[in-house]
């Protein structure tokens, strides 16, 4: 393992010295936490000053601070809005891991951690059962230089994401494999929640099965999954022997080279919500949007917070798993923008998000439709 | 006199939690930190803040009421707070007590486009009420360096000034009523009138107070048309002198810049990446189109012929772009600060020169001159190791003594804070009797942020 001056929360000392002398709180105006909770301690600069005190040995460990530093999606506004690029994201997930150490974890946490460690996925699903989404007619072939990394959440929660996206490898003639029954989570709960041993655990298998399969490159339709596989695991790695690609990347190439034909148009307004793992921690923003401006009669419109400035839908970061009532308002103040510029539909990019805001849209009787990227491209074709 | 100690924190908090509800009454230590300090620089640690006992976060202006009336009953004090961007230590609870954070209280309440006006609660930020104003073809206009993150009502307790105040004025003049929780419990609101020939100005009296005379809980403001056309500029001069010199001649010429700032060699060098120029005047314009062009036309004829030289407009645009950021940048060099005095416009060179002495010696380090908005307002940009802290104050107190003398002010945008309350009396003699007369009769448990404004 690569080990990095930022790989401990004393390694970020000096960002966070560099946030405590400086205290502008640019980080307030969209972190979903602030927006929705208010209160100092829950912001970037509020936990800055909670974790040098931490460091310097002014607080102790409690329930309490857990709590403060948990009610984080770890979204990255903060750490983009800064003014001085102090890295609050990483200060977070270390802090988190410090807190883990010392007993300090959400029951709600450490019961994910438990299916993960027992099942391979956070859902306590059976593990044999992670491809039961897998429509029959589809074809997946057993050697191929494509690997679709399912992600847990597509696959036990919303697999009609799963079967758009291998219905779609097909339509394009892609070949793929899929890595079942060595297809374990990614490891992103684990490591957001600061479960550094997990996650290492997890990653090793992972990229194990990858590179035993010959694969040239690793297509997912998770912004979770493919944070983690691209940024964490290569971070950890130091080099990876595959190339990870997202779904939306991969269909704006097909569109390109003509794999894929979208003929069928959809008279719809739509806009476009971007995963924070995806977006702001990747720098994907521009292929789904060129998606959606291929799908003809298609009206894209942008809600006023997009790309860098995006707001986050409340889930990541395990705060759905353990703060539910406030990802759910996360979740409707990013509907509620969506509905004012005039949007019918959303589409997104991550099964996590759309968890999120499809349930919120259900439970709150939202006339707004919500689809996978990948769900929409498949009902243009043919 | 004020006693925030009398109280036990299991005392304050079960007459607090009642008001407002237990989730908005926050007391453990790690809570207590993020709101020990502002942005004042000489506190730059979480070990040098000052504790307050409790924090209470309050959603209306009756659950203000409820609270200071608790604070009165039991003299505790009362520290009310924005954003805690301020940086003179205003929003520091030096004497204990209670942090009134303003932050919930964030509702636009109404615009009225046919009056230009828009009434908030104090906590709303700059830049969402802006936004909101701009999608109805507004602007408000106040854009303070901490406009990203700063209240409406921490703006008026210091009487902000901000990058389109030539325009505009500072945040005082933008202010049409004020709803205000008097420090006994009362509540009074002024009329939301944009001219009234009777009696005081109250208003007045309480923008700039730094919440020392009661709590702000909303504002009706005035609002402008959003510009057609804005234009900026960058001319590069061969000194400061020449510079400032310029932008009186522009002024003096009877036009009226939205914008306007003459940086010294420092600043043009760190902010514009200009090193071959000794110094710089950032400005511009906006408002209608031809307006605006017949303007900025007679500017350039007027700066070009006094020897400036036009930046690439890429510059302009990139320094505009970054202003808010300057400030917060600044802090990789160190502790970052602003020495935001102002002299009277005939002493700014001689000001100018004395802060270039004092540089020369040693005894501060400048990461930049300026001359902001207002001719008079000469401000020094600085840092300093968080070692050398008291040097640091030293040499920053010398420099505002010197402007004091000079006839100036010790803060032309910033307040009083804990950071020149001891000069106050120095700056403005029996003036401040008066103030304190006012305090004393308004607040006579002087449970209102006490310890600020020289008070």
């Amino acid at each position: 393992m690569k080990m990095s001056e930022n790989s401990t929360l004393k390694g970020l000392y000096n960002d966070l010295s560099l946030c405590n002398r400086c205290r502008c709180g640019f980080c307030r105006r969209n972190c979903v936490t602030y927006r929705v909770l208010g209160a100092e301690p829950l912001t970037a600069r509020g936990r800055n000053a909670m974790a040098l005190s931490w460091l310097e040995g002014l607080i102790d460990g409690s329930q309490g601070l857990a709590e403060r530093f948990f009610l984080c999606t770890t979204c990255g506004f903060c750490r983009d809005r800064c003014p001085t690029n102090v890295d609050t994201v990483n200060i977070v997930e270390k802090l988190r891991a410090e807190l883990a150490k010392k007993g300090f974890t959400k029951p709600e946490h450490d019961a994910f951690i438990r299916h993960i460690e027992r099942v391979h996925n956070p859902y306590a699903e059976p593990h044999k059962k992670r491809l039961r989404w897998l429509p029959l007619g589809v074809k997946v072939v057993e050697k191929a230089d494509m690997a679709y990394f399912i992600g847990c959440t597509a696959a036990y929660r919303r697999p009609e994401i799963a079967k758009a996206t291998v219905k779609l490898l097909n339509v394009a003639d892609v070949n793929f494999i899929l890595l079942h029954p060595e297809e374990w989570c990614c490891g992103s709960p684990a490591l957001r929640v600061g479960r550094e041993n997990l996650f290492s655990e997890l990653a090793r298998h992972n990229v194990e099965a990858i590179t035993r399969a010959s694969i040239e490159r690793v297509v997912t339709s998770c912004a979770g999954c493919y944070r983690t596989l691209k940024k964490d695991y290569l971070e950890f790695f130091g080099d990876l022997p595959f190339e990870i690609i997202h779904t939306s990347e991969l269909i704006a190439e097909l569109i390109k080279n003509g794999s894929l034909e979208l003929s069928t148009g959809i008279t719809k307004t739509v806009t476009y919500h971007d995963p924070c793992h995806l977006g702001r921690h990747m720098k994907v923003f521009e292929p789904p949007r060129e998606v959606l401006r291929s799908i003809p009669a298609l009206r894209f419109v942008e809600m006023p917070r997009n790309r860098e400035a995006a707001l986050c839908c409340g889930a990541g970061g395990g705060v759905k798993a353990a703060f539910p009532d406030f990802a759910h308002q996360a979740a409707l103040e990013r509907l509620l923008e969506a509905q004012e510029i005039g949007a019918r539909m959303v589409v997104s990019t991550c099964p996590f998000c759309a968890h999120n805001l499809k349930n919120a849209i259900i439970e709150k009787g939202l006339h707004l439709e919500f689809y996978d990227l990948t769900e929409l491209v498949l009902k243009t074709i043919g | 006199m004020v006693n925030s100690q009398a109280l036990s924190l299991h005392e304050v908090i079960k007459v607090l939690m009642p008001v407002v509800g237990k989730e908005n009454v926050l007391h453990e230590l790690y809570d207590l930190i993020p709101y020990s300090r502002d942005r004042y620089p000489l506190l730059t640690h979480p070990k040098l803040g000052m504790r307050p006992l409790a924090v209470v976060r309050p959603k209306t202006t009756q659950e203000v009421q409820e609270i200071v009336k608790i604070a009165n009953r039991f003299r505790i004090a009362l520290i009310p707070r924005g954003s805690g961007t301020n940086y003179a230590g205003s929003a520091i609870p030096t004497k204990g007590g209670i942090i009134l954070d303003l932050t919930r209280m964030n509702r636009i309440l109404w615009v009225n486009e046919e009056s230009m006006s828009v009434k908030v609660e104090a906590g709303v930020i700059l830049q969402v009420l802006e936004e909101e104003l701009n999608k109805r073809g507004f602007t408000f206009g106040h854009d303070p360096g901490s406009f990203p993150s700063a209240t409406v009502g921490g703006c008026i307790s210091t009487r902000s000034l901000g990058w389109r105040a030539g325009k505009y004025g500072d945040m005082g003049r933008l202010v049409l009523s004020l709803k205000m929780v008097m420090p006994t419990g009362s509540v009074i609101e002024t009329r939301d009138m944009p001219k009234s020939s009777t009696g005081f100005d109250v208003n007045s009296l309480f923008i700039g107070a730094e919440g020392t005379l009661g709590v702000i809980t909303e504002a009706t403001l005035r609002m402008h048309p959003f510009p057609e056309r804005k234009e900026i500029r960058i001319y590069a001069f061969l000194s400061f002198e020449l510079a400032f010199k310029s932008l009186l001649k522009v002024l003096r010429s009877g036009l009226n810049p939205m914008t306007s700032c003459v940086i010294d060699q420092e600043e043009i060098k760190g902010f514009v990446g200009e090193p071959r120029a000794r110094a710089g005047l950032i400005i511009g314009y906006e408002g209608v189109k031809e307006l605006v062009e017949a303007q900025m036309k007679r500017t350039a004829s007027i700066l070009e012929g006094e020897g400036g030289r036009k930046l690439v407009d890429e510059a302009a645009e990139n320094y505009w772009a970054n202003r808010h950021d300057m400030f917060s940048k600044m802090n990789v060099e160190g502790v970052a600060d602003s020495i935001d005095t102002a002299v009277p416009v005939n002493k700014v060179l001689e000001f100018y020169e004395f802060l270039k002495d004092q540089i020369k010696k040693g005894k501060i380090k400048s990461l930049g001159i300026s001359s902001w908005m207002l001719p008079e307002n000469l401000s020094l940009d600085s840092a300093f190791d968080e070692a050398e802290a008291e040097e640091y104050r030293v040499a920053r107190d010398e420099i505002v003594r010197k402007a004091i003398e000079l006839g100036g002010t010790s803060s032309y945008c910033v307040g009083v804070g804990v950071r020149f309350s001891h000069l106050m009396k120095m700056e403005h003699g029996p003036v401040l009797d008066v103030m304190k007369t006012i305090k004393r009769a308004l607040d006579p448990n002087n449970t209102m942020n006490p310890g600020k404004s020289g008070l």
